[in-house]
């Protein structure tokens, strides 16, 4: 068909392209290489001051946790004789928390505690690992680990409050499926880590800006674990050690105390801190406000604005723990709303349906939308004082000491001081403890573990009518999802 | 499915395409010019013989179609250099001796036939127009075949064949057309993506959309700004970038569905490929067309919700019953708004599109402008689009061919707050369906009236005219070319392409909103490119050799890179908000943020492929790519798709000559392994990227986080697909069509396998799991009548059926996904199932007073719905859900009628689709309600169950949460199957005796005209999460009816 020049010719072409065909192939496996142009290479990250500054902070965020804290509260309070829910989305899981009737799937387990704090841990890890070869000052790398060290502490001392043994990550190339520790495993990596991280921690003040570590939040969080797994005396020096920093101090006015304005005080030693912007507020307020709320003669300075958000769900306070209250005398009850003036100007009586007060604890009158920017409280020094009083008579009974750091709390919230004909025996004493940190610390998520640590959480709940509370209520389960992804972690007993 | 001939209707080419610069002409005419050289060594032959004369043959040709005698005919005497052609009148007479004679007569585009002449004087002969018409061309990947030639499942439509009506992008022209291709329109919003699947979901994550080639340039459909603006509803039926092509300058579109077709595409061949051609220029006259219509829309359907009266007292009356709260009765004297009408409108549509071809001498263009301007019939919405479009080409047959194609186009959207965010976060459409029918829409003195009722959520019209967006599109796309032909039959191709797609979105909050009003006004802006080049060279090289042996063969290499950027900043606390997003920096500095990404991918791939025919008969086609994608770890830079298939024309077999029904009976097999690479860039690289803030001081500290697992396994997904399929025409052509099975197994699915999140990671990107789709194509095409007296009739129809199934998911046993409002996880992914499996709750019915309680969930009263309890444990939890329904249909179909009478045609079109399911959510808002004092659907509340009224239909709705949330259950997920009239289309083509005017048609067209469905919702199509598999019907954009008149005018 065609001549012999163009038979030659043709051969020629396709030899041609084939051989270009082979070196271009062989050139392209490298051409293919790709740098992500808006992603950070380790090597930039996990060298530098900045960078592994900016891993540390990760850990934070992951434990900081501020839209979620409402979340933190209130599982740890609707399955308790403080909190109660009604309506709304948030109700869906709420309710499963009341009747005691959660499983693993319980979608807030995963979400806002288990995923976060495992991040959180994740980048600690990610900086121990590292610390040794960044280029910075010694006094730098000291006091990074020291923080990371304290963060990954505190989310483990997390977990166990809420899931007991958990697995145990100290290292970013540790096995995906890995088995829960043991229980001592847990107490004890508690311990020693912070342990450890108090001693290279600055002292409180020190911190470069509040909310980053110190000596104080590391101390007062060893002291409320130990205080937690009932190992009195211990609980009882790490608390002194807290107080004799001579630091910190409870603020004056119990009503002001979460107030924007005075964020960051000496009584707060560790916080979820919020600001009003999406992504950092507090939402716990527009979930406790009744319908239509406008204001109310208890908080005169708060009123409500179109600018803030009224959830359809509605935080309640069970009227069992309102009931005990002082409502004379106790500024503490101030923030507890019993009636109100609605957006129609009607006055609303919050006490004539059970179960309905409303905790105004995080009021801002420069809320927008959902976000409140009111720190949420960990733990504060007044917790410190009533948990050296309770170790204190655990360890040896009622005694002038204990009754003394009591009243502390009970004058500044302006009701009558105990004394040793108040604290007839242990047990009374304990309870009358018990009973102040309700009045003191209601919408702070400390309920469940104090009714845990006293043995009341089921007994409470079985009062309450939730015939199906059980032992292994004592726990969360652990969510299903990491059950699924890592079959070499068990499910908690029962679940 | 091949291309029926060209009188079967619907597919009909209405217009034979030129492909003149393409080495396909080349291609295109090799049958004849290898008849040629046939005869042209016959001839040579036989001039060594020499014989004596001793008769004369005389005789006639004459067409077998029509027996209209054939001019020109050659006939040959075989053996000897002795030939003749007939005359006008099909006449001929040649000299022949002996009786062992044979005579063949040849014809362009006829059948050559031979006839032994024996001891005949006289031989009449007729001969048949060759099924394939030589010009109508079939455009595959990296080439062109002649139709007839296909081996493979394609799908060929031309301009005509496409749904007429208001189409703003090229998927709603496709809609029951094709069969294999499921599209459906998932929202009424001007602009809106529609669902397009061919063959159904291949993919669970990696997506499902076809690969679009517009003039052999791949199109990277990523859209340049995705998310919204600062607080602003979301949008989620993204807008489709292909908007950008105006449907006016297509000229045909071939949607390739096999392996064999698709496999030359490689790693994105795997969700099937649709090419676009646009229209070409000819040589002779100028030609300009103007083509325009005009229209208006309604809103197709609303939801019955209650009206004030029945608000009021429905809603007492569950007060009185025992439900609610006696504080949220309804105390005021109701008016009865209907707050979905105060959103809707009657909306304009309107198109003009202006074309102008032509060629000299070896130049041709085709120049077109177009302007489209729709209306949304809710408020503040609609798409207005301007395109202008070069096609110019320059050639010497076979010696060289240059040509450039050129789209250029601005759109601008607008776009009202819809979409799926709840409360305070609703959009305008979910607060009309959730707002208190029974106070007025206005105050007395004219303000917008909000009811004290509805605290946490915002009035529909200020949400209407205070949350908007707009965008600015401009996207330029083009493709450059030129071969050169060293030989006819050997030439070397390059081609350049390129695309930019910039688009820069701007949203406003207003400060009367409630979502605009704490921060005094919300001001966003997002831009962003996407970006993408192609280098592209292939050889052509196409023979024969023999009588009965064709070779056609390409071969080539492509480098393609695809990148995007994107910034985006918003700015909160506008003391004065008149400037809106236009002075985005007069806000409150301190709450601004700003936020950029960049991204870039590389392909290189080489490809080939041989088609070999022999005898004209049977057909074979083989072909293979090898793709280096940079989305993959290094482990698994390449991949390798190969493909064949085998076609065997049954009627050029002797045994089917005689059979005078038959024109055409094809029998295609085919198999190969294509791929599929939609996924994120960069899964198999270890990186930082931002993560959350930290707070300290009250201040924000960024952060670097881990950006993911990363996994250098990666690879494509590979599914093999084997093919078998039967073209035919029969009766004169009167019937044709195709029926095709096909079985496509993917596997390696790229699915994000849930990590332990103990390792503070969610997922990690792994190839996991297969998939299996099988399903039925069937196409059939018939005139009812041909001409009878002026009148014709054609019907055309295509059914598709698609059955998914999960073969394997790895190590999980299920996965749930899918959610909107307050519902998650309401569908489930296991071995077993399809995709799109709804999970949840069956509904027995309604508890009655006389049932035996015993049995019943404790709390359970008469009037509350009765679950299945599936374990028997008389607790109505996660155990009992079961598999409710599924979103993928059985099977979908199109039926068009065309009526022709003298100068009128009237073009009625059906579609429907039959077992699909949708979870309509607004349903779930009202079984389930979140607050009391939202409106509620009109049917389930006033029919209700009371004492008096003991139905089993509906609940009391007295404590509807009582048994915990069954928000998916089987009365909320419902039939979704339906019939609609699509569109009806009547013409009238105008008889000018004008020499400025060449053609005038007029027409109306009427779509959406009505629907046929058990779906309670708005429409059973809407899709308001924008998946491509998952439907659920929330707060969507509404359905349109459209009526348009227009004009077509050739001058």
């Amino acid at each position: 068909m065609f001549n012999s020049k163009n038979a030659f010719m043709q051969k020629l072409i396709i030899l041609s392209f084939i051989t270009v065909s082979i070196f271009a192939h062989t050139a392209c496996k490298k051409a293919l290489d790709v740098t992500p142009p808006g992603e950070f290479a380790p090597g930039n990250v996990l060298a530098t001051d900045k960078g592994i500054r900016s891993v540390l902070f990760s850990s934070y965020a992951g434990i900081q946790n501020p839209t979620p804290s409402r979340y933190l509260i209130n599982n740890s309070e609707v399955t308790t004789d403080v909190g109660y829910n009604t309506g709304g989305a948030e109700n869906l899981a709420l309710s499963q928390l009341i009747n005691f009737t959660w499983d693993a799937s319980l979608g807030t387990l995963q979400a806002d505690v288990w995923a976060p704090t495992y991040r959180a841990i994740r980048d600690a890890n990610i900086v121990l690992e590292n610390i040794d070869n960044v280029n910075t000052t010694d006094a730098n790398k000291k006091l990074y680990a020291a923080e990371a060290r304290f963060l990954r502490a505190y989310a483990y001392d997390l977990l166990y409050k809420w899931f007991g043994p958990v697995p145990l990550r100290t290292s970013s190339t540790s096995e995906a499926a890995l088995a829960k520790a043991t229980d001592e495993q847990m107490k004890a990596f508690i311990e020693a880590e912070l342990t450890t991280a108090i001693a290279d921690l600055p002292d409180p003040g020190k911190e470069e800006a509040f909310a980053r570590a110190n000596k104080g939040m590391a101390a007062s969080v060893l002291a409320k674990f130990y205080l937690n797994t009932r190992q009195w005396q211990k609980a009882a020096d790490a608390c002194r050690q807290v107080m004799n920093f001579n630091y910190y101090g409870l603020f004056p006015a119990y009503q002001d105390m979460f107030r924007v304005e005075n964020e960051g005080n000496k009584e707060m030693i560790m916080v979820h801190p919020c600001r009003n912007q999406e992504g950092f507020g507090n939402w716990y307020t527009a979930g406790a406000l009744p319908q239509n709320f406008k204001t109310s003669s208890q908080i005169p300075e708060f009123v409500w604005t179109t600018a803030m958000a009224n959830f359809a769900t509605q935080y309640r306070m069970r009227s069992a723990f309102t009931n005990t209250i002082d409502t004379v005398n106790d500024t503490r009850s101030i923030l507890l709303l019993r009636h109100y003036i609605n957006t129609n100007n009607v006055s609303v009586n919050l006490l004539s349906t059970p179960d309905n007060v409303r905790s105004m604890k995080y009021w801002d009158n420069a809320t927008v939308g959902n976000h409140s920017g009111n720190d949420v409280p960990i733990i504060r020094y007044a917790d410190i004082l009533l948990s050296r009083a309770e170790a204190l008579n655990e360890v040896s009974g009622p005694s002038q000491e204990a009754l003394n750091l009591i009243n502390e709390v009970r004058s500044r919230a302006g009701i009558g001081i105990l004394t040793m004909a108040d604290a007839t025996s242990k047990e009374v004493l304990r309870d009358l403890i018990l009973r102040e940190r309700a009045w003191e610390f209601y919408s702070e998520g400390l309920r469940r573990e104090d009714l845990l640590r006293h043995n009341k959480f089921i007994s409470l709940a079985i009062a309450r009518g939730i015939t199906v509370a059980a032992d292994k209520h004592k726990l969360f389960p652990i969510p299903q999802a990491e059950i699924d992804a890592n079959p070499a972690c068990k499910q908690n007993e029962g679940y | 499915m091949t291309i029926p001939p060209p009188s079967s209707g619907m597919y009909s080419g209405i217009h034979v395409c030129e492909y003149p610069l393409k080495t396909n002409e080349t291609m295109n005419n090799m049958p004849k010019n290898s008849t040629r050289l046939l005869l042209i060594k016959l001839l040579l032959f036989s001039t060594l013989l020499a014989n004596a004369q001793s008769r004369t043959i005389r005789g006639k040709a004459s067409s077998a179609d029509n027996g209209t005698p054939l001019p020109n005919v050659t006939v040959l005497l075989k053996g000897s250099n002795s030939r003749t052609t007939t005359d006008a009148n099909g006449d001929f007479s040649i000299p022949v001796s002996g009786n062992n004679a044979v005579l063949l007569f040849y014809l362009v585009n006829y059948s050559t036939k031979e006839v032994p002449v024996g001891d005949k004087t006289t031989v009449d002969v007729t001969l048949e127009l060759k099924n394939e018409n030589l010009g109508e061309v079939v455009v595959v990947g990296y080439g062109t075949v002649k139709k007839s030639d296909v081996t493979g499942a394609v799908v060929s439509l031309k301009s005509k064949d496409l749904t007429p009506g208001a189409n703003i992008n090229v998927e709603q022209t496709l809609q029951g057309r094709a069969s294999g291709v499921q599209v459906y329109q998932k929202s009424g919003e001007p602009g809106s993506a529609m669902s397009v699947k061919i063959r159904g979901a291949s993919s669970i994550t990696a997506g499902n959309d076809p690969l679009y080639v517009i003039d052999g340039m791949p199109v990277n459909n990523l859209s340049p700004v995705t998310g919204s603006g600062a607080g602003f509803v979301a949008t989620p039926n993204p807008r489709n970038p292909l908007n950008s092509l105006n449907p006016a300058d297509i000229e045909s579109i071939e949607i390739l569905k096999d392996a064999s077709a698709t496999a030359i595409y490689g790693s994105r061949g795997s969700n099937g490929v649709v090419m676009i051609t646009t229209k070409k220029g000819k040589s002779g006259k100028l030609s300009i067309n103007y083509s325009t219509y005009y229209g208006i829309q309604k809103a197709s359907n609303s939801l019955e919700l209650l009206n004030g009266q029945q608000y009021k007292e429905v809603l007492n009356a569950i007060i009185d019953a025992g439900g609610g709260v006696a504080s949220e009765r309804v105390t005021n004297d109701p008016v009865n708004v209907d707050w979905q009408k105060e959103l809707y409108r009657t909306a304009n549509v309107q198109s003009h599109d202006l074309s102008i071809s032509g060629g000299k001498d070896n130049t041709r263009f085709y120049a077109s402008l177009g302007y489209f301007n729709q209306e949304g019939v809710l408020l503040n919405s609609g798409v207005k689009r301007y395109t202008a479009r070069l096609n110019l080409e320059n050639s010497v047959a076979q010696k060289y061919a240059f040509g450039i194609n050129f789209n250029t186009s601005y759109i601008r959207d607008n776009y009202n707050s819809v979409g799926l965010g709840v409360n305070e976060n609703g959009s305008a459409l979910y607060a009309a369906i959730n707002y208190d029918p029974s106070y007025p829409v206005y105050n007395p003195d004219g303000s917008f009236n909000r009811s004290p009722y509805m605290t946490t959520i915002d009035h529909p019209l200020i949400l209407a005219n205070g949350q908007y967006a707009n965008s600015d599109g401009f996207r330029t796309f083009g493709t450059v070319y030129g071969e050169y032909f060293f030989m006819p039959g050997l030439s070397v191709k390059l081609k350049g392409a390129g695309d930019v797609n910039i688009t820069q979105r701007n949203t406003w909050l207003d400060p009367s909103t409630i979502l605009g009003s704490p921060t005094g006004g919300i001001a966003s802006i997002n831009t962003g490119n996407v970006n993408y080049y192609m280098g592209e060279a292939t050889v052509n090289y196409k023979t024969s050799f023999g009588q009965d042996h064709a070779l056609n063969a390409v071969a080539g290499g492509t480098y393609e890179h695809f990148g995007s950027n994107s910034f985006g900043g918003n700015g909160r606390g506008y003391a004065l908000p008149d400037l809106t997003y236009n002075a985005i920096g007069t806000g409150n500095s301190t709450l601004n943020q700003i936020g950029s990404g960049r991204a870039s991918t590389k392909i290189i791939s080489f490809l080939g492929r041989v088609n070999y025919t022999y005898k004209d008969r049977y057909l074979l086609t083989a072909s293979f790519r090898a793709d280096g994608s940079s989305r993959f770890g290094s482990n698994n830079r390449f991949g390798y798709f190969p493909s064949a298939a085998v076609a065997w024309k049954m009627h050029e077999e002797s045994f089917l000559k005689g059979v005078s029904f038959v024109n055409e009976l094809k029998f295609r097999l085919s198999y190969g392994v294509i791929g599929n690479q939609s996924i994120a860039n960069y899964l198999y690289i270890t990186t930082f990227s931002g993560g959350g803030n930290a707070i300290f001081g009250g201040e924000r500290y960024t952060s670097l986080a881990p950006s993911r697992v990363a996994n250098p396994d990666l690879k494509w997904e590979a599914a093999k697909q084997a093919d078998i399929g039967i073209d035919f025409a029969l009766f004169d052509n009167r019937l044709t069509g195709s029926v095709e099975y096909y079985d496509r197994r993917t596997s390696d699915l790229l699915l994000d396998l849930p990590q332990p999140l103990s390792t503070g990671f969610g997922v990690k990107t792994q190839n996991i799991g297969r998939m299996k789709n099988t399903g039925i194509d069937l196409h059939l095409a018939g005139d009812v009548f041909r001409n009878s007296q002026g009148f014709n009739w054609n019907v055309g129809a295509v059914l598709s059926t698609v059955k998914n199934e999960v073969l394997s998911l790895g190590p999980l046993s299920q996965i749930f996904t899918g959610g909107a409002g307050f519902i998650s996880n309401a569908s489930i992914i296991r071995p077993g199932a399809s995709l799109g499996s709804y999970y949840g709750y069956e509904v027995l019915g309604v508890w009655q007073s006389h049932d035996d309680f015993s049995t019943a969930p404790v709390g359970v009263k008469p009037g509350d719905l009765k679950f299945r309890d599936v374990d028997g444990n008389k607790q109505i939890n996660a155990d009992d859900r079961v598999i409710l329904g599924k979103s993928l249909p059985d099977f979908t179909y199109g039926i068009t009628n065309t009526f022709g009478y003298k100068r009128f045609s009237l073009s009625v079109f059906l579609e429907g689709s039959q077992g699909a399911s949708v979870l309509n959510n607004a349903a779930i808002d009202s079984y389930f309600p979140v607050s009391f004092r939202r409106n509620k659907l009109a049917k389930p509340y006033l029919n209700r169950w009371t004492p008096e009224n003991p139905t089993n239909e509906y609940p009391s709705f007295i404590n509807p949460t009582s048994q915990g949330q069954q928000t998916v259950n089987s009365k909320t997920v419902e039939d979704a199957s339906y019939l609609r009239l699509q569109s009806v289309r009547l013409s009238y083509d105008f008889k000018l005796r004008n020499k400025v005017i060449r053609g005038l048609q007029a027409y109306v067209t009427g779509q959406n005209l009505f629907t046929i469905t058990n779906y309670s919702g708005i429409d059973p199509a809407v899709n308001s999460i924008g998946d491509d598999i998952l439907k659920i019907d929330y707060s969507s954009y509404p359905m349109t009816r459209s009526f348009l008149f227009g004009l077509n005018v050739q001058f």
